[in-house]
Parts: C-alpha cells; structure tokens; sequence
C-alpha cells in the first residue's frame, strides 16, 4: 500500500517541458467549417472556433494520435509527427460513412474496455426503454419488465452489481427489485458509455459488472436556437411517443430543454394461453392484460463555459405508470386474466415511479490542473398498488390510500470533488472525494424492506501513464467507509395474527426486521494496460479488485414475493463481498476489418445471492423462505465483435459466451439466477448513395440467436433457445428546410415465440413480444 | 503487469479445464398433482374436505405444506361473495405443513370446515419441497357455501 502510494507520489513530480505547438482546420465533406469539434493529441485538447480553426500548444516531440470528436463522438483520427507537422488540414468523410456505425469503439488510448453509444444508435435500436435499446452491444443484455420498462445485465450481473450514472451522478432508483426499471428517457439520451468490468474505482462497488455512463452535457454546437421533434410509433403494444428538444446557445451560454411522452396498451404476444402452475391462464386477442403503460419526461439545462470555466445545471423529471399481468400476481387466476375490452388502461395491479434529479457540474481549468466539483439531489418514488387485499384476517383496511400495498421513496444526496492534473503529456493524475447520503422510507399495507440512512465517504486516485507511444499503463486506488443504519419494524399486525393462532413465538415472527447499525471499510485496486503492437495489432489487459457493501434489502428484506411465492429474508450477518475480476482484449483493425475478443473472469469469495432455505415460510401465503446468503463463485466468458466494410456494405456480428458457477466447499454448485444465455447478434447493412432528395438510406437486415439456457439455479425453468428475426429501412429526407430522418423497423419479423431468461415475467411462462412494427419520425430545426 | 498477465493466464486455463459437470445437482423441481378436491367443488359448511394429492421428486422429497383460505383476496377485482350476515361468520383459514421423505408420497387427509366458516371462494393449495429446496405448488378453487347462495 505504502510502497503503491510512493510511486504514484513519486510520479506526480515528473513533469516534462515542452514548447512546440499545431495549427490547424476542420471542415466537413463539403468543406465547410465545423466548429465545436474537440480535437485532441493525448490530454491537451481545444475546441475548433467558428471558422474551424484549432491551436494547441505546449506539445513536446513525438509521433501522436490527433483525434477529432463532435457531440463526444470520435469522429477522426490520425498520427501527426511533432515538430515536423505544424499545421494539420482535416476533413472529415461523410457522415453516413463514419457516424453510421452501430458502435464506435474509442480508440483512444483506453486500457479498459468502453464502448460508446451515441443518441443516433439509441434511437436506430430503440425498444421502449434504455436498456433494452442497448442490448446489440456485446456483453450487454436487459432484463424486460414489460414493453417499456427495462434494466441493464452486463455479463450476467445486474441489480446492484450494474452502476447507471448520468452526468457523473449515480442513478439511484430501487436497482434491488426485478420488476423496477431504469428511470431515464431512453430517446433523449446524449450519448451513453458502456464500460465492461472496471467501474469500481469512479464510482464505487456497485459498479463490480460495469458501469453505463449516460452523458446528457453536451454544448449546443451554434449559437440561436435548435432542437427536434421525434414522433414514434409501434404494432406491439399500440404505442405511441412524442419527444421534443430544443437549445438555445449564445456565445457562453446556453439552455436545453427536452419534454416527451409516451402511452401504449397491453402488449401482444405470439400464443393464446399460458400455463402456470398447472393451470391454463388464457390470453384473449394475444394481449396480455394490464401491461399497459405511460411515460412523460421533462428535462431542463442551463450552462455558462468559457476556456476555463464551465459550469452545467440540470433538473430532471421522470415518470412512469405500468400494469402489472393480474393472472399471475400471485395465484394463478384465469377470472383476472381476462380482457376487460379496455386495452389502453393500467388497472391493479400497477406500479408508479417518479424520479426527480438536480444535478449541477462545475469544472474549473488553471494551468494543468482541472478542479471538477458535482452535485446531486434525487428524489425517487416508486409505488406499487393492488386493491387492497390481506393475507391475515386481522388486518383492517387503510382508511387512507387503501389500495397501497408498497410505497418506497428514496432521497439520495451527492457531492462530488475531484482534481485531475497533467505532468506533463505522459501523466495524468485524478484525485477524487466522494460523499453519498441516502435515506430510505417506506409505507403501504404490505411489507417488504425497511427504512434506512445510509452513508458513504470514498476517496480515490487514478494515475494515467503513457510509457510510450504505444504503451499505457493505468492504476487507481479507492477507499470507501459506508455507514447503514436499519430501522427496525415491529408488524402489529402479524403479532395478533400468530398471537390469535397461539403461536408461541409470535412475538419474534413479527419482529419483521432488526435495528442495524453497522459500518464498513472497503478498499479496491485496480490496474489496466494497453500496448499497440502496430497499425493493426492492440492489446489490453485489466486486473482489479471487488469489494461491495451489502443492500439494505440484503441485509433485512423480509416479505413476500408476488408470483414466485417465495418469502425473501435478509440477512443481516452478511459481510461485503470480496473478489476479483480480470480481462484481456485482442483488437485487430485493418483496411475494413475490425475484430474484437476479449475473454474476462470474476471471482467473488462470498458472492451474496437467494438461497432456498428448504423451511416453509411461517408467513399465510408463503412458499418456501429464502434467505440471503454467500458463496464462492467464479464467472467467466468473452465477447467477440467482427465487422468488416466493403464498398456499401457493412456486415457486422457480436457472440457472447457466458458461464458462471457458485463454489461450495471446492465443488462447483449451481449456476447463479438470471445469467443470460451464450447468444450471438448479426446484421448485413446497404447504404444507398444519395438519391435525389434521399440521403443515407440504409436497408438492414438483422438477426438474434440465444442457446438454450440450462445452466440454471435452484428453482429457475430451462430456458429454450431461440432465433428471432429483424428489418430495418431508414433514411434522410432533405428538402429545403426540412430534412427529417424517417426509419422504419420490424422486429420478431416471424412472431417467434421465445422467452427472455433474465426477464421478469420469465417465471410466469410469458413468452416476449411478438412481432412488432415501428415507426419513428425525426425532425430536426433550427 | 507480470502478474496481471499471469493470473489472466491462469484464469483462462481454468475456463478451458472447466468442464461443466451438473451430474451432482438437483435442478429438478418436485411435483404436485391434487386429485381430490377438483377445481370448483363445492362443500358446505361442515362439511369434511378431503385431501388427496400426488407428491413426487427425481431424488427426495423434504417437506409439504397444506393451505386453505380465501380466494376473495385475489390481487385484483376481488369478487368474494359477501354473506347476509357477517358477524356470525368466521374467516376459514387453514395450514399446516409435514416433513416427508422419499421420492413418492401420497397425501391423504381430512380437513373438517367450520360449521360457520364464511361462505365463499377458497383456494387449496400444496407446496411441496425436495432436499435440495427446489420447490412447487399447485392451486385449486373450492367454493363452501350453500346451493342457492351460489351465484358464480
């Protein structure tokens, strides 16, 4: 540890002079100037003014990699030789054949794996909510509430093994539960960054599967007014959406804002019964009952920035209200199951969920030192109602709000201080301070987690080193000290309920959960490199440490689980979970070739999952009790991307090979719960040349493939594999002052019917969506 | 970096020498198949309901757990019918749970209703649980209840 800090102390005295500088121009296919572009040569970056023009300064000798980002999308890049270069002419191809890829992977020199998703493919793979658009990404899968609810799975881990962050301030939403969603406007999304493995160090141990980076502060590229309006619309579930941004930027300021809806009916699927435990539900029209949904959405932005100043406000509103299928919340239900002629309303039993955000980012430049200081407050609501009804004769009904049955709201405080600073161009260090304040309550008539004040202090250091040229090393530090304190909950209820049975421990039965009052200290390592053998050749390697603190709902959940019958109890013994992760990533990128593996393993010494407990639940209604517990386990695969260009075509695929296993007493046990299956993804692309008023028409055709899952926990159903088919045809009307962006999509083309693994209703045999035509329709202005 | 490189090295061996061995599992859940009653049989108050139930599992069973109460508690539209006279009614819950094992069991048992048991829809329902607590359970709907007071 010493020894560690030492060397990073030791590095922070390097400095190196230097004196040359570059000139340049960027313009655009047709040669005109594009401002705004931030190009870069290693970590000295500028902006491109309005004639185009760049100047950077204080570079030293060598051979570097210039890059050119527009929106934060790399746009070009190329080797530029000082001081023999002075001045660079760049112009950038034209868009369809750079910004129409489906992934852009960074080249920069990354040592860990990111990929970057701009607004562009949000909306080509759009699928009702954010992380079900993300799913073409390798290693990335969603977990499906719905038609438009959704949560990310990166490499099998999900729930609180994922960090969701926008604008830097981690998302925090009710991650623990499988039927919440991620509460984000998908469609308004500025660009997201997936980063696979190694999120612990910026963001903590909730990052252990990775982090998704949702970046929503980008400067409006010209002064006046901008924006678009986006109209949807889909077969599936009769949905339709209207999302509307505009900016307005003059010189150093400018204000952004994003308003959209959204409102679909039950969806359909391709069958006309389910069965579920044992008993046939029928599904009337193939739509399944009360998964009707709405979405609205409000986001507002203001920033003033000049070359050493700049600082970003925004707020943020997300609401939604979604169905839950009534046939099978519980006892299966063939009376409940059925359609009630009304396909547009959301009836019990539903969830609701309001988030709210402020965030405000402050970055400050003096000399080679960047201050960053960013704060947050969110507010997240989330309701679950159901006509009030009681597993316990005793229980009265609620005088107000009778058919509450959960209600949690969660306010969560940030701050956020960092200093990152340049020695020189080989070296950067960040030295960061984080506090997250968190508190929890609960209400309803029914009872699943208990209140809780949660505090969290990290520090963290991160160094960037570029050896050479083509060597760079990475390596951060972070210390984190959490504090949770459990409230406890005595269930009134429960207690006359055992009492009136002459239950003898009735007294303990209703002691729903315990005072906790615990602290943790947690520590975690990582290290990263990158070497580029040549032109065509890269190679990264990463190795860090995981170390998460348990949840609330780990620590002392005690209730019911709708559907499952399952009894979920906490735990509150638990210890944080320890372990390690590693990756390695080969790329090759040649003439129109670009092939990219990259294998990874985790290792965890006591990974926290739901145990069977093999006791009946003393609770009326209750299966089985399941309690959370620890265990070895080892997760393991790779994801592999190919794709390669020619004339205009473009063919590209991604195969994810996933496999994990818990390990009890040296033997390997069961598979952990929700693992997504070994699947593949493809698609062979046509970009048309511009045809009179037509611009970048694309026609896709594309294809998914998953295997048969039976890697499976206790208690999970095999889950058969599946090949689903999809169509897409997009292109760029432009007229006079009117070019929108017109794409139209079929996905599920054969209405296969197939089941999701990871998905909720997964375990209520519901197969997902059949086939499903969308249409969506941008129209840009300014 | 030595090291990194090291362990990655030794972590994909270990992926190649994995091979997936389920043999000593248990994956299979048990089964349950109620016989008696049939779904929609009616009893009257006072009536004895027989149980009779099928319990089954690939290695050995542990446990199973007999439950009957109201199905006017359905997490929607409740549809209880609602007798004239409330106060003189009691709520018919019942539960009770047995350790068994083996991989066949019969369930053969007689629950008596109370003679002034509510008069309405129930659920019956048998969860039943192997030793490696894989877990199932089925549901019936009973109605008790007078003839004429049944309008279904």
């Amino acid at each position: 540890m010493h020894k560690y800090l030492w060397i990073l102390i030791g590095m922070l005295g390097v400095s190196v002079y230097a004196q040359h500088s570059v000139q340049g121009k960027v313009s655009d296919e047709f040669l005109e100037p594009v401002p705004n572009a931030v190009v870069s040569i290693n970590e000295h970056t500028t902006q491109t003014d309005e004639q185009g023009n760049f100047s950077l300064k204080n570079l030293p000798e060598g051979t570097f990699k210039l890059t050119v980002h527009s929106e934060q999308i790399l746009i070009y890049q190329t080797e530029i030789k000082i001081p023999t270069v002075t001045f660079v002419n760049i112009v950038l191809p034209s868009e369809s054949e750079e910004l129409e890829e489906m992934i852009i992977h960074t080249t920069h020199a990354k040592t860990y794996n990111e990929t970057v998703v701009s607004n562009r493919n949000i909306i080509e793979n759009y699928a009702g909510s954010l992380a079900s658009s993300l799913k073409n990404v390798a290693g990335v899968q969603s977990s499906d509430i719905g038609s438009g609810n959704s949560k990310p799975i990166i490499r099998g881990l999900g729930l609180n093994r994922v960090a969701v962050s926008e604008n830097s301030i981690k998302q925090e939403g009710q991650q623990w539960g499988a039927d919440h969603g991620l509460e984000m406007d998908a469609l308004q999304t500025e660009k997201v960054e997936i980063i696979k493995g190694v999120g612990a160090i910026a963001y903590g141990g909730d990052a252990i599967g990775g982090v998704i980076q949702i970046q929503n502060d980008s400067i409006p590229a010209k002064d006046g007014f901008s924006g678009s309006v986006l109209m949807h619309g889909q077969t599936v579930n009769e949905g339709f959406g209207l999302a509307a941004t505009s900016a307005f930027r003059k010189n150093n300021h400018f204000l952004k804002a994003k308003f959209s809806v959204q409102d679909y009916a039950d969806f359909k699927i391709p069958t006309d019964q389910i069965r579920y435990l044992n008993t046939y539900i029928p599904v009337d029209n193939n739509r399944l009952k009360n998964t009707a949904g709405n979405e609205k959405s409000a986001y507002l932005q203001g920033g003033f920035f000049n070359d050493n100043f700049k600082n970003i406000l925004s707020l943020s509103f997300v609401g939604s209200k979604i169905g839950f299928f009534p046939g099978a919340h519980g006892i299966p239900s063939v009376d409940s199951a059925r359609q009630d002629g009304n396909f547009r309303d959301v009836d019990f039993p539903f969830q609701q969920v309001n988030h709210f955000k402020v965030i405000n980012q402050s970055e400050w430049k003096k000399d080679a030192h960047t201050w960053f200081l960013n704060i947050g407050v969110q507010h997240n609501h989330r309701q679950e109602w159901s006509e009030f009804h009681t597993h316990y004769g005793n229980q009265p009904r609620p005088t107000n709000q009778p058919d509450l049955e959960l209600d949690f709201r969660l306010t969560t405080a940030d701050i956020q201080a960092k200093v990152a600073i340049e020695q020189g161009i080989y070296h950067q260090t960040e030295i960061g301070l984080q506090h997250n304040y968190q508190v929890n309550r609960v209400g309803g008539y029914s009872f699943l987690l208990p209140e809780y004040d949660r505090s969290n202090v990290g520090i963290f250091a991160q160094h960037h080193w570029d050896v050479t040229q083509k060597w760079q090393v990475d390596a951060g530090w972070r210390l984190d000290y959490t504090q949770m304190d459990i409230a406890p909950y005595f269930d009134e209820v429960l207690y006359d309920y055992f009492t009136q049975r002459g239950s003898a421990d009735a007294a303990d039965l209703a002691q729903r959960s315990a005072a906790i009052d615990q602290s943790y200290l947690q520590q975690n390592f990582a290290l990263g490199t990158r070497y580029r053998f040549n032109d065509d050749w890269s190679t990264r390697a990463t190795f860090s440490t995981n170390f998460r603190t348990p949840t609330a709902i780990e620590l002392s959940a005690n209730g019911i689980h709708h559907g499952a019958f399952r009894h979920e109890k906490g735990n509150p013994n638990l210890s944080p979970e320890k372990g390690f992760s590693s990756e390695i990533g080969i790329s090759f990128e040649k003439n129109d070739w670009s092939i990219y593996w990259n294998p990874y393993v985790y290792y965890f010494r006591n990974y926290i999952y739901l145990k069977p407990s093999g006791q009946f639940s003393p609770l009326p209604h209750g299966g089985q009790t399941y309690t959370y517990d620890e265990s070895k386990a080892l997760l393991y695969g790779f994801e592999f991307v190919a794709k390669k260009r020619f004339d205009n075509w473009l063919v590209q695929g991604t195969f994810e090979y996933l496999n994990n296993r818990q390990i009890v007493n040296g033997k390997i046990d069961y598979p952990l719960p929700f693992t997504p299956p070994i699947n593949a993804y493809g698609s062979v692309e046509y970009v048309f040349g511009d045809l009179k008023s037509f611009r970048n028409t694309t026609v896709q055709a594309s294809f998914r493939w998953a295997n048969e899952q039976s890697q499976i926990a206790r208690n999970e159903e095999i889950t058969p594999g599946y090949t689903t088919f999809g169509l897409l045809f997009k292109t760029r009307i432009s007229l006079k002052n009117f070019c929108p962006d017109i794409q139209l999509r079929v996905d599920n083309l054969l209405n296969t019917k197939y089941y999701n693994h990871a998905s909720f209703y997964r375990a209520v045999e519901i197969p997902e969506l059949g086939r499903n035509i969308q249409l969506i329709i941008k129209i840009p202005f300014s | 970096m030595k090291k990194t490189a090291i362990l990655s090295i030794a972590a994909l061996s270990f992926i190649a020498c994995n091979n997936d061995d389920n043999s000593s599992l248990d994956q299979e859940k048990p089964t349950v198949e109620i016989i008696t009653p049939t779904d929609h049989q009616e009893y009257e108050p006072g009536d004895n309901i027989n149980i009779q139930a099928l319990l089954a599992d690939n290695e050995s069973l542990a446990s199973y757990k007999i439950e009957i109460h109201s199905a006017g508690d359905g997490h929607t539209h409740s549809h209880s019918v609602s007798s004239a006279d409330d106060h003189d009614h009691v709520e018919f819950h019942y539960e009770a749970d047995y350790e068994i094992n083996g991989t066949t069991y019969e369930v053969n048992q007689t629950i008596p209703i109370p003679e002034n048991a509510e008069e309405e829809h129930y659920h019956v329902g048998i969860f039943v649980l192997d030793s490696s607590g894989n877990q199932n359970q089925q549901f019936i709907e009973i109605f008790i209840g007078h003839e004429h007071d049944h309008h279904d």
